[in-house]
């Protein structure tokens, strides 16, 4: 055998050899690490369920235990921020809401990540942090430049609707996206179909104070003009504007539901809207992507609606405008954690393209481009792939303003919206009295001082902020 | 020949009331209370698809589901034993420091004792939220975050307030005099109040016992914020596993069952002194 001979044999060896081993072969650092055990503290979500299902391959993998703490959502901000606060060293990483993001790396509480991402001894090589959608990216972790998250699955709000009861009325749903759904669509579909007596209500609505912040802001939204898109809340000087006539007449909308729902309805939150849906009571409701397939698209448990439905984007307004709304959890590493390398091997992994990918079939959502492309969300949850084009570059990270007033203004708007709903005060004078309320919460925020100008930017009068490579944040 | 028939009943005897709606209303006012308890349990032994249900069904095929879900994939069970081993331990401490309290408040003259009285009192004036805080901090610096042994510590001080104020009332209904003609004999103050006091106070300790027990058995709040994964006990193992974005009917159900038994079982067993002890000082010896 002659010496090229050879090297070629050496060389078809070495790639079959290569081709046997594992695609995440473990450096010597994340070898060091088998034995330890890390702490997550996770509020009780159905995503978060989905991860859970491959912790067990993870700890084979890498020897690593990993232990959860599951908690009410309700309870879960603050378990968090007493933990972090505290700096306890408890949990070794923490779920991270998309609004909770600023606080929490203001405060310090958690690690940069791009250190990590970059350390070839602790990241696998094909970890690809450009493949993560750039928005979803920069929207969920990143703060003052700096990447503190990682996301785990992130998504439009929407509206889910029975596709079969649409027919049996003589009428079909249209596609997501598409202009026909307007606010006036939706209204006069669920009258069409709207019987109380034969147990089948238009529209189960969530009107529960609390939950305004999230399932009003639709229609706030879906009520500005072009012209308007962008001051729904404050102008370029941060005064509130939310008095004007959009406000009042997507107040007025929001309420034109009520004719739907039972009398006692002026508490429900997403729970109570669902568990009608669910039981087949309802033509339609409110949804987040990322509980489509928990809440309605799990044949064992949603035996009566599964299979049944369209899901659609939140409704155009009179002027063919959507909600951008943008909704994300994600992972982030603790400043107080005595295992942050441990922590991070378990969310590069949890996180990587494959494992991704493959929890989609267990109803987690994706976030980066080879998910969306995946075959597996495909089949699992084909009603993902839909929203692509919208999470790249329809979607605004700051349709919930990103400041720390953000938990008051939206209190304020679920109280005086509540009590338009019970009939309290109408529409103008709840927006004039948000309005006041509001003012009052910036002011106390200091955005009024005269001669300040260290104002936070306005990142989505621009949102090419968030369109940046992931792999550029520091 | 006939018999002549006797009344054999004492004109003096109370009338014997045999009102048919008597025992009607009792049956109503029991199925108003047990029937809800009764669908919970039975949510319990559903299906995902039969509980979540808009129809009611009182006839299904019973499924497992839900308990497996919790025992098998959540381990419910450890936090069940926490629960069990927390609640027992606090509740025997409470009750024993709390009946010494009760009976130096009760039995002896000190300066101050009105405003000690108060004092025990007003520690249960605060919501827990307003210490949460300090406590976390405490408890942090102690090193008792996330252990049974800080959880016992914690429901001990804050039952043992209750336990003050419940004992020392029933304590008050016991005549001195019976201590006192013990000591006559020789006995010295304790072993009057072990042999005489103490049992005639067994109903009122058993009551007292059960209140604490299911106060500490349900307590969710610092439950939730001091434990974290090796000290948790049932009440916020129940609400993250059970409520998540929406609500796991059968799992709930499930899981009511688990945490409702052995409170159900405990009283069922102390009935009788709970019944006596709640009775107790209503009428005056």
């Amino acid at each position: 055998m002659n010496i090229v001979k050879l090297s070629a044999a050496t060389a078809a060896g070495l790639s079959l050899l290569m081709l046997a081993l594992p695609t995440h072969a473990q450096t010597e650092a994340q070898k060091a690490l088998s034995g330890k055990t890390v702490h997550f503290l996770a509020p009780s979500m159905p995503q978060f369920a989905a991860l859970a299902k491959f912790f067990p391959e993870f700890e084979e993998k890498y020897g690593i235990k990993v232990v959860v703490d599951e908690v009410p959502f309700e309870n879960y901000r603050q378990k968090s921020l007493v933990e972090m606060q505290q700096g306890t060293g408890t949990y070794d990483f923490f779920a991270v809401d998309v609004m909770w993001l600023a606080e929490y790396a203001a405060a310090g509480f958690l690690e940069p990540l791009m250190p990590y991402v970059k350390n070839a001894d602790l990241t696998d090589a094909d970890y690809d942090i450009d493949d993560f959608l750039p928005r979803v990216i920069s929207g969920t972790g990143v703060f003052n430049d700096t990447l503190y998250t990682l996301p785990i699955g992130a998504g439009p709000v929407g509206t889910t609707f029975r596709a079969d009861v649409a027919e049996k009325a003589g009428f079909k749903l249209p596609e997501r996206f598409s202009p026909e759904f307007t606010t006036k669509y939706m209204y006069d579909a669920a009258k069409k179909v709207n019987n109380p007596e034969s147990n089948m209500i238009g529209f189960a609505n969530i009107p529960g104070r609390w939950f305004w912040g999230v399932t009003y802001l639709p229609y706030l939204f879906a009520y500005q003009t072009p012209e308007t898109k962008g001051d729904e809340y404050v102008d370029k000087d941060w005064k509130i504007t939310i008095n004007n006539e959009r406000t009042v007449a997507s107040i007025d909308y929001f309420l034109s539901l009520k004719e739907f729902m039972p009398a006692d309805s002026a508490n429900w939150g997403i729970g109570e809207a669902t568990a009608v849906y669910q039981a087949g009571n309802a033509f339609g409701t409110w949804n987040y992507q990322d509980f489509v397939k928990g809440f309605f698209e799990d044949p064992e448990t949603q035996a009566k609606v599964a299979g049944k439905n369209v899901h659609l984007h939140t409704p155009a307004g009179p002027d063919g405008v959507i909600d951008p709304w943008f909704g994300a959890w994600s992972l982030g590493v603790s400043k107080d954690s005595k295992n942050k390398e441990a922590a991070w091997t378990f969310m590069q992994w949890v996180t990587s393209k494959d494992v991704q990918a493959r929890a989609t079939q267990y109803g987690a959502g994706p976030s980066r481009h080879s998910t969306y492309k995946s075959e597996t969300l495909a089949k699992y949850q084909p009603w993902w792939p839909g929203v692509y084009e919208f999470m790249l570059k329809e979607t605004n990270p700051d349709e919930r303003v990103r400041v720390p007033e953000w938990a008051e203004i939206s209190d304020i708007m679920g109280e005086e919206g509540n009590r338009v709903w019970i009939g309290e005060i109408d529409s103008k004078t709840a927006a004039a009295n948000m309005e006041k309320r509001m003012t009052d919460a910036m002011r106390k925020g200091g955005y009024y001082i005269p001669g300040r100008n260290d104002l936070p930017k306005q990142q989505w009068r621009d949102l090419t902020y968030y369109d940046r490579l992931p792999s550029e944040w520091n | 020949m006939k018999q002549p028939t006797y009344n054999m009943e004492s004109p003096a005897a109370p009338l014997v009331q045999r009102n048919w709606w008597v025992y009607l209303v009792l049956i109503l006012v029991c199925l108003v209370n047990f029937v809800p308890y009764l669908w919970v349990v039975m949510t319990g032994f559903m299906d995902g698809a039969s509980a979540s249900s808009a129809t009611p069904a009182w006839f299904f095929t019973p499924s497992l589901e839900a308990f497996h879900y919790l025992i098998v994939e959540k381990g419910i069970m450890k936090n069940f034993f926490n629960s069990v081993i927390v609640s027992l331990a606090s509740t025997f401490f409470s009750v024993t420091i709390g009946m010494f309290c009760a009976y130096a408040l009760a039995r002896y003259d000190f300066t101050g004792r009105d405003d000690v009285s108060f004092w025990v009192l007003t520690n249960r004036m605060m919501p827990p939220v307003a210490v949460l805080i300090p406590i976390f901090v405490t408890f942090q610096t102690a090193g008792l975050l996330d252990t049974l042994a800080g959880l016992v510590l914690l429901y001990t001080a804050m039952q043992l307030p209750f336990v003050v104020w419940m004992l020392t009332g029933y304590f008050r209904d016991i005549p001195r005099r019976y201590e006192e003609s013990a000591m006559v004999d020789g006995d010295t103050w304790f072993a009057a109040f072990r042999k005489v006091t103490l049992p005639l106070m067994m109903p009122s300790i058993t009551a007292t016992s059960i209140f604490v027990m299911i106060l500490s058995w349900n307590e969710f709040a610092f439950a939730t914020f001091l434990t974290s994964t090796q000290a948790k006990t049932m009440p916020p193992a129940i609400m993250a596993y059970s409520i998540g974005a929406d609500i796991r009917w059968n799992v709930l159900g499930a899981a009511v069952v688990l945490i409702t038994a052995p409170l159900i079982l405990f009283v069922l067993l102390l009935q009788r002194q709970l019944i006596s002890g709640l009775s107790q000082g209503v009428v005056r010896k």
